[in-house]
């Protein structure tokens, strides 16, 4: 149901959630972050927020984990950027509407994987193990994830700085990068078929995501 | 003009007794100031005379194209005289890690080897490799390293048996769960692994194939090393010790088929070396052979061991001092002028058996010993004189030509007549007198009656033998436009030498190619808009410069690698191995793996894949089959070289996938120095590498290369175009060389011959043995060449000294039945044909392509020759008495 509301806006209103989103991204940085912020307080900030929202899951189900992980996702991560580059060749054949669009189910896709992801709390912590500068002007910061009953899983994030702030960018999770994931993705529906195809099937997911919840 | 030849003729014989007279007198003065002069000269010889086989100093320094080669060497001296090593391997991994730990280790003999260059490769070439790719190709590499990242991420991290099959489940489940992997390559590629492994065959797994996303074709992978040896000049291979380095470099880093690997040395210098293997191979067999035969034919032919003796100990000082004069007067030798020696045994024994079978003759009709001497010197003196008056000035003819080989070699043989008629005129008479006389009895009667019948077959048959000859000669006329020079030193060169097989190869591809022309511009300018001349030349491939270089769209193929860089993670840049794997882990990785493709070969999911998986689920029983037979360390060592096989080329591809998404701009400051220096000279000149569209080891390709460049580009240079230029310019020598020589001797006999007649007698059998020799070269597809070339002035001497002698016979002493073959003369003419045809002829059957021609070459003119000489000759002479006698 939320699904469907949400695409109807988007077909219906487009211009407009445009706006509002773009308002909301460049809001949120100042309320919620720190203007000095290093990157591993980036990192921490973003795993003690997940925390939280884990701790409160239940309570706040798929939607209210969704708002809370909205602003959180949004001033952690450089996500334009990080969906810009995941159709780094397919980028500069769109134009301003259709990058418009797609950056804004790209921002979508991303908070409902969070929220429908960190569904539960099972004792989890995360804990930093090293932080490294990289090339490029990135920044490296490895943590690593432990869970009752599994084996721990390593989270390295890589950085950079977006209008003098560090922002996360691509996350390694026990070695698999998930631009890597995305990019080969949606490379895969973009080399057969065109943008329009690829936002239904983002925001299929999307649905699909809301949908289990219910 | 008839009266003053008259009047030299005879002044020459009064002379000449008078010298015989004296001869019998001063006859051991003569053989110890002989044996003086000799033993000097040897000394002589041996503490001055150089031989340097540099055929580029054999060509004056003054002609245009050596002016150009000279300025390239003094600005990029690194191309000079250079050792190129090929190093091959079905993948481009072990092919660039061999070629790559090769350089690496020959950088640390600095005393060997000056410059050590990697073509493509290298510390600079890791790192900006990628930049090099079109655009496009590197968005390919980017999305097929995003696709292949969550299990090369994984493997980077547990680089063993177990991470690799640990991936390839995960690889698999993702398939079946819709992933769109294409998977059943890098199955089959495991599998061919796996076989190689139980047949006990060497196999690399290539990485940087599977990171590209390349599927292999058949195709070898070959990267250059190019070396450039100090020569040592002072031994005579001067590159033995820097090829054995590099041959037992090979040895030890194990770089040979059983490890994936063919290495093979060529280039310039290992042509030479092979060469001189090959010259040498055999040579003294052949040499110990050949003069067996020689001395055979000499001693059978002259019929008495004193004239055997004589002859050989007269050519031997006269060789001796000749080399002597050639150190006093040249100092240095040269391929070309080297070849006196052949020119002088040649004509010089000829002398020797001229007046030898002469003094025979006189012996067999009872003439007295003292008397007979006497006879012979001055019957056969007089044609001696006349003969090695036109040769020596023939051969001096040469001398200004402007190949400063034949140049050379006219000086030093011309000379070498002179020093053989004087030798011949003295100390062969005073050998012959000191030695016991050869007494009537033992020498061969005349011959018989059927062979006397055989030698007058000329005067039967004048008028057959001198229609059949003017026909030969139509036919040689109209065969005469084939001749042609073949320029290409690799003919002269072994074909089955390793270095002329590589050097062959690489002359197939235009990238590898080591003909290219060069060509050196005054600034970035010139280079650029002689580069875009030459580039729309249909001969060219393409032009390089340093600005091949600086790559286009630096700033998107950054972009890309920025991004890539991001993509694939940090996790090549730590090199971490978190996971340590042992020998248990890794077999349970490969049942893990067997599990999983057991349910691959049941499911009917893709077609490609379930096969795939079927082939490396059959390979992967075998293998733990075999394996279970062996003893436990045995099983170790085989799941180890299965890890080695698979994952051994990934560490260095990974090293090099991160250093290459490190990538700078690259401008020409940033350029490392190594690689600047050989495109740009501190002064500011360019070079520009002219690379030809079509293969060169086709002498049309190659002139036609070679002249369209030009034509752009007059101060080209480099292998290609010297040896085409020099070519031309040898050939001209040649020509030039030949036709003066003719026109004096020409002019000479003239002037030394009794009647006008006799001239054309000389002159029309030696035209009809060239023609003859030039047709025979054509009908035998032999071209002319740098080394059977130095025939023609040989049997131009042969021809004329015959020739004369002949005629001379002709004038002074015919027999009553006036046949020419049966006399002394005839003989000696057969017999100085036969033991030239031993002595170089036999040079036909050498190992080295280049003396072989020249053998064959000699073989086909000293044989043309000989039925000229002997054949023609006596008919034209017939045919002209009765012409005479008629009118």
């Amino acid at each position: 149901m939320l699904g469907k509301s949400r695409q109807g806006c988007i077909t219906r209103h487009r211009v407009e959630c445009c706006l509002l989103l773009v308002i909301a991204v460049f809001a949120q940085p100042c309320v919620a972050s720190d203007v000095a912020e290093t990157p591993a307080q980036v990192v921490t900030r973003l795993q003690s927020g997940l925390i939280g929202i884990m701790k409160e899951a239940d309570s706040l189900g798929y939607s209210g984990r969704y708002q809370r992980l909205q602003p959180l996702l949004t001033s952690t991560h450089d996500l334009d950027i990080i969906g810009q580059i995941a159709i780094r060749r397919h980028w500069k054949m769109l134009d301003d509407v259709q990058r418009a669009d797609y950056l804004d189910t790209f921002r979508k896709l991303t908070v409902a994987t969070y929220a429908s992801r960190f569904n539960r709390f099972n004792d989890q912590y995360f804990g930093l193990l090293d932080q490294k500068a990289l090339s490029h002007g990135r920044h490296l910061v490895k943590t690593q994830l432990t869970r009752k009953n599994s084996e721990p899983v390593q989270l390295d994030y890589i950085l950079h700085l977006s209008g003098g702030r560090w922002r996360i960018i691509n996350i390694i999770a026990d070695g698999v990068s998930d631009l890597a994931i995305k990019r080969s993705q949606y490379n895969a529906v973009m080399n057969d078929h065109d943008l329009e195809y690829l936002l239904d099937k983002l925001q299929q997911k999307i649905d699909d995501y809301a949908a289990d919840i219910h | 003009m008839l009266q003053y030849r008259a009047d030299f003729r005879a002044g020459l014989h009064s002379r000449l007794g008078c010298w015989a007279d004296w001869i019998t007198r001063a006859a051991w003065w003569i053989v110890i100031v002989a044996v003086l002069l000799t033993g000097f000269s040897l000394y002589y010889t041996v503490h001055n005379l150089g031989i340097h086989t540099d055929t580029g100093k054999m060509l004056s320094p003054d002609l245009s194209f050596q002016q150009a080669l000279r300025d390239y060497r003094q600005a990029f001296p690194q191309y000079t005289d250079t050792l190129v090593v090929v190093v091959e391997s079905s993948t481009p991994d072990r092919a660039g890690d061999a070629a790559a730990t090769l350089a690496q280790r020959l950088t640390q003999e600095p005393d060997l080897f000056t410059t050590v260059y990697l073509p493509y490769g290298g510390k600079y070439l890791d790192e900006h490799g990628l930049l090099y790719l079109s655009s496009d190709e590197l968005q390919k590499i980017s999305d097929n390293l995003a696709a292949i990242q969550p299990f090369l991420g994984k493997l980077t991290r547990d680089q063993s048996l177990h991470g690799l099959f640990a991936m390839l489940v995960s690889a698999l489940e993702a398939v079946q769960d819709g992933e769109p992997l294409e998977l059943s390559p890098l199955l089959d590629k495991i599998n061919e692994a796996v076989r190689a492994n139980l047949a006990g065959h060497y196999y690399q797994l290539s990485w940087q194939e599977l990171i590209h996303g390349k599927t292999a074709g058949e195709e070898t992978h070959k990267r250059l090393v190019i070396l450039q040896p100090q020569l040592e000049y002072s031994q005579l291979q001067p590159a033995k010790t820097a090829i054995h380095t590099v041959r037992e470099l090979v040895r030890d880093l194990r770089l040979d088929p059983a490890h994936g690997v063919r290495v093979r040395i060529t280039g310039k210098v290992a042509l030479a070396h092979e060469e001189l293997q090959t010259a040498s191979r055999g040579a003294l067999m052949t040499g110990l052979i050949t003069l067996a035969l020689v001395g055979t034919v000499l001693l059978v032919g002259l019929g008495s061991w004193q004239l055997f003796l004589a002859s050989v100990l007269t050519m031997t000082a006269g060789l001796i001092m000749t080399a002597g004069f050639a150190a006093f007067a040249v100092g240095e030798l040269n391929l070309i002028s080297i070849a006196f020696a052949v020119l002088y045994i040649g004509l010089g024994i000829d002398y020797s058996i001229h007046l030898s079978l002469r003094y025979l003759e006189l012996i067999r009709d009872s003439t007295p010993h003292a008397e007979a001497l006497r006879e012979a010197l001055t019957g056969v003196g007089g044609s001696l004189f006349i003969c090695t008056l036109t040769t020596a000035t023939g051969f001096y003819a040469f001398v200004p030509t402007s190949f400063a080989g034949v140049s050379e070699l006219g000086l030093i043989a011309g000379t070498g007549m002179i020093i053989s008629l004087l030798l011949n005129l003295s100390l062969l008479p005073a050998l012959l007198f000191l030695l016991p006389p050869v007494r009537k009895g033992n020498v061969q009667p005349r011959h018989s009656r059927i062979m006397g019948k055989v030698l007058g077959l000329p005067r039967t048959h004048a008028r057959t033998v001198l229609w059949a000859a003017l026909t030969v000669g139509v036919v040689a006329v109209l065969l005469l436009p084939g001749v042609h020079f073949d320029f290409n030193p690799l003919h002269l060169r072994d074909p089955q030498s390793e270095s002329v097989i590589t050097f062959r190869e690489l002359l197939e591809s235009s990238t590898t190619s080591p003909w290219r022309i060069t060509v050196l511009t005054d600034d970035a300018v010139q280079a650029n808009s002689l580069a875009t001349q030459l580039e729309q030349l249909d001969v060219v491939d393409r032009v390089h410069s340093i600005e091949q270089f600086i790559p286009a769209d630096q700033a998107e193929k950054l972009l890309i690698l920025k991004d890539l860089a991001l993509i694939v993670g940090a996790e090549f840049e730590l090199q971490q191995i978190t996971a340590m794997t042992g020998f248990n882990d890794n077999l349970k990785a490969v049942k893990d793996l067997l599990e999983t493709l057991d349910r691959f070969v049941t499911t009917d999911q893709d077609r490609d894949l379930s096969d795939a998986a079927a082939r490396l689920r059959r390979g992967l029983k075998q293998f733990l089959y075999d394996m279970a037979a062996t003893e436990a360390y045995q099983q170790d060592i085989q799941l180890s070289e299965l890890e080695e096989s698979l994952l051994g080329a990934l560490p260095r591809q990974l090293h090099r996938l991160d250093a290459s998404l490190n990538a700078r701009a690259v401008k020409l400051e940033t350029l490392p120095n190594e690689l600047l220096t050989r495109w740009v000279t501190d002064d500011g000149r360019y070079r520009l590498e002219v690379l030809p569209a079509r293969p060169l080891d086709n002498d049309a390709n190659l002139r036609e290369f070679v002249t369209r460049v030009q034509s752009v580009s007059p101060n080209a240079t480099e292998s290609a175009v010297v040896n085409v230029a020099a070519s031309q310019v040898v050939v001209d020598a040649f020509i030039q060389a030949l036709t003066s020589a003719m026109l004096v001797i020409t002019l000479l006999l003239l002037l030394l011959l009794p009647d006008k007649s006799d001239v054309l007698l000389v002159l029309s059998p030696l035209l009809l043995a060239a023609g003859l020799t030039g047709a025979m070269a054509v009908l035998l597809h032999l071209p002319f060449n740098y080394a059977n070339v130095i025939a023609l002035p040989l049997i131009m001497g042969v021809g004329v000294d015959s020739g004369i002698h002949m005629v001379h016979r002709f004038r002074s002493a015919l027999p009553s039945n006036r046949d020419l073959l049966g006399t002394s003369t005839g003989r000696a003419v057969a017999l100085s044909s036969l033991t030239t045809l031993c002595s170089f002829g036999s040079l036909a059957f050498s190992m080295h392509p280049g003396a072989a021609s020249m053998g064959k070459m000699l073989t086909i003119g000293i044989t043309a020759t000989m039925l000229c000489m002997l054949v023609v000759l006596p008919a034209l002479i017939y045919r002209h008495i009765q012409s005479g006698t008629a009118s």
